[in-house]
């Protein structure tokens, strides 16, 4: 922590914004003059009826996005399914969440790592979307539908998964019209809803109508990432209710530019720098080979490195992800970048 | 290319190094070990040295291009366009420069001075 920097090991339980306070859960109440909201995504595992963190790893059940200890839990469940084979479940729900691709990638791997089994042949692999894609830029929606046609594996589409069995290895999906259907699965991949932690969630800061409203994301101005009814608010990173830009990329991209506009705001200019909304996903297809994606708000992509072609299936991109991203976040997280 | 790419590259690839400190520390102490040696056998032969240490750096590099994509759970045949290409052969001419640094003094011993 920088010198001159108090950390308070508090949670914030209550946003004031009309009196510029936060209530910490331990009940202390501070006074700012800016404040900067960072508090992520809040995992919304329990609108899965039935669902219980605690059972990853076992009965088939995984979900790499809790933490580590469930992504390690997670492959273990996919590493004993994959040697025996039979039927996959693969799930993304319908509201925003950070890394998109990771559902993907999650896919892309248990295809690969089953047909280095030999097992993928006698398997099935099914996709529940609860959206009309599977990917929100265009482009790679169509790549990767492309590529899974190609392995068999068939998506549903507006599929929400809403309740699981997980003793009995059954999944329940909803879509639109609120119709159900049960699917039977050995391996199910888990992808809880999001929305804004509670304290946000429930708070004046948050959106109070249009698309982000239902998840009680931040309510910032996708540019300047300063608070659009208080502006002496910034978000950073997941928490913003903006379109795309749920990845560690983003703020890395994004907490230079809140920084230089905050400094504006309190000497009294207005924000100088803008947001594209910098998205980046590094797509695993297999082992050995990904696509270096990266775009903005509007899906277009902008490559960072000029020569590399964000389309094409790269040892270099995998390189990328398996030896460089590691140390790019530790900088980031040493706050020099 | 704008100052802040160029900072973060620099700090990717100072991270990178502190990650792997323990094989350069290896390294740097065996380059210096080699050196040490040759001086202190007496009169090395370093220019001979010099053209050993080449040659076995384009061995180390050439072996290198095959045996890198495995070292990151990937096959050569991933490989798919010339940035990858370029990617890999600058990772093993890397790798070759390192053998050509710690085979140069090993040749200025070995080799005769005539
Ligand atoms: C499986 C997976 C794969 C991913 N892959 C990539 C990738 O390849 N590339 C990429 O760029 N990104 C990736 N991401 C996304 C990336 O991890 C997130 O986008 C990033 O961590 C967001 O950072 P953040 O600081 O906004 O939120 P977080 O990292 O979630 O941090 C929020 C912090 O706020 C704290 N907090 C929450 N509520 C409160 C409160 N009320 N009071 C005080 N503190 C609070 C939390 O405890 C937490 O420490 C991946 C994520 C997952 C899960």
């Amino acid at each position: 922590m920088p010198a001159g920097v108090k950390w308070v090991r508090e949670m914030v339980a209550e946003y004031n914004p009309d009196a510029n306070t936060i209530v910490t859960d331990a009940g202390q109440r501070l006074q700012y003059d800016y404040l900067v909201v960072a508090t992520g995504c809040h995992l919304d595992f329990a609108q899965i009826e039935g669902m219980d963190v605690n059972a990853i790893g076992r009965n088939g059940v995984g979900s790499v996005y809790p933490g580590p200890k469930a992504a390690n839990e997670t492959w273990r469940s996919m590493d004993a399914f994959r040697q025996r084979g039979g039927k996959a479940v693969m799930t993304l729900p319908g509201t925003p969440i950070k890394c998109a691709g990771a559902p993907l990638k999650t896919t892309f791997m248990l295809i690969d790592r089953m047909r280095q089994s030999g097992t993928l042949e006698r398997s099935e692999i099914v996709f529940h979307s609860a959206l009309g894609v599977v990917f929100g830029v265009p482009t790679l929606n169509e790549m990767i539908l492309e590529r899974w046609a190609e392995a068999n594996v068939p998506v549903v589409f507006s599929s929400k998964l809403v309740a699981i069995d997980i003793s009995g290895h059954k999944a329940t999906f909803e879509n639109p019209d609120g119709e159900r259907t049960v699917e039977d699965y050995d391996f199910i991949h888990v992808v809880p809803p999001m929305r804004a932690p509670d304290a946000l969630f429930n708070s004046p800061l948050a959106w109070q109508e249009g698309p982000m409203a239902a998840g009680g994301w931040l309510e910032v101005d996708r540019e300047t990432l300063r608070h659009r009814r208080y502006p002496n608010v910034f978000g950073v990173g997941d928490i913003n209710g903006t379109p795309r830009g749920k990845t560690a990329a983003t703020v890395k991209q994004s907490v230079p530019l809140v920084v230089s506009n905050l400094i504006d705001v309190i000497a009294g200019r207005d924000p100088s720098r803008r947001f594209n909304g910098y998205t980046s996903c590094p797509m695993i297809l297999r082992e050995g080979s990904a696509w270096l994606i990266e775009f903005d708000y509007d899906g277009k992509l902008i490559p960072s490195l000029p020569l590399v072609d964000p389309l094409q299936d790269s040892w270099f991109a995998w390189l990328m992800k398996v030896q460089l991203l590691k140390p790019a976040y530790m900088a980031v997280a040493k706050g020099r970048v | 290319m704008s100052f802040y790419e160029v900072w973060l590259a620099v700090n990717i690839v100072w991270e990178y190094l502190m990650a792997n400190l323990p094989v350069i520390i290896i390294l740097l102490v065996a380059i210096a070990f080699l050196f040490g040696i040759a001086v202190v056998k007496g009169s090395p032969a370093w220019r001979k040295g010099l053209r050993v240490g080449i040659l076995g750096g384009i061995v180390v590099a050439l072996v290198s291009i095959f045996i890198i994509p495995s070292v990151i759970d990937s096959k050569l045949s991933d490989l798919n366009y010339w940035v990858d290409w370029a990617n890999l052969f600058a990772i093993a001419g890397i790798w070759g420069a390192i053998g050509a640094v710690m085979l140069w003094p090993v040749g200025a011993m070995f080799v005769s001075r005539d």
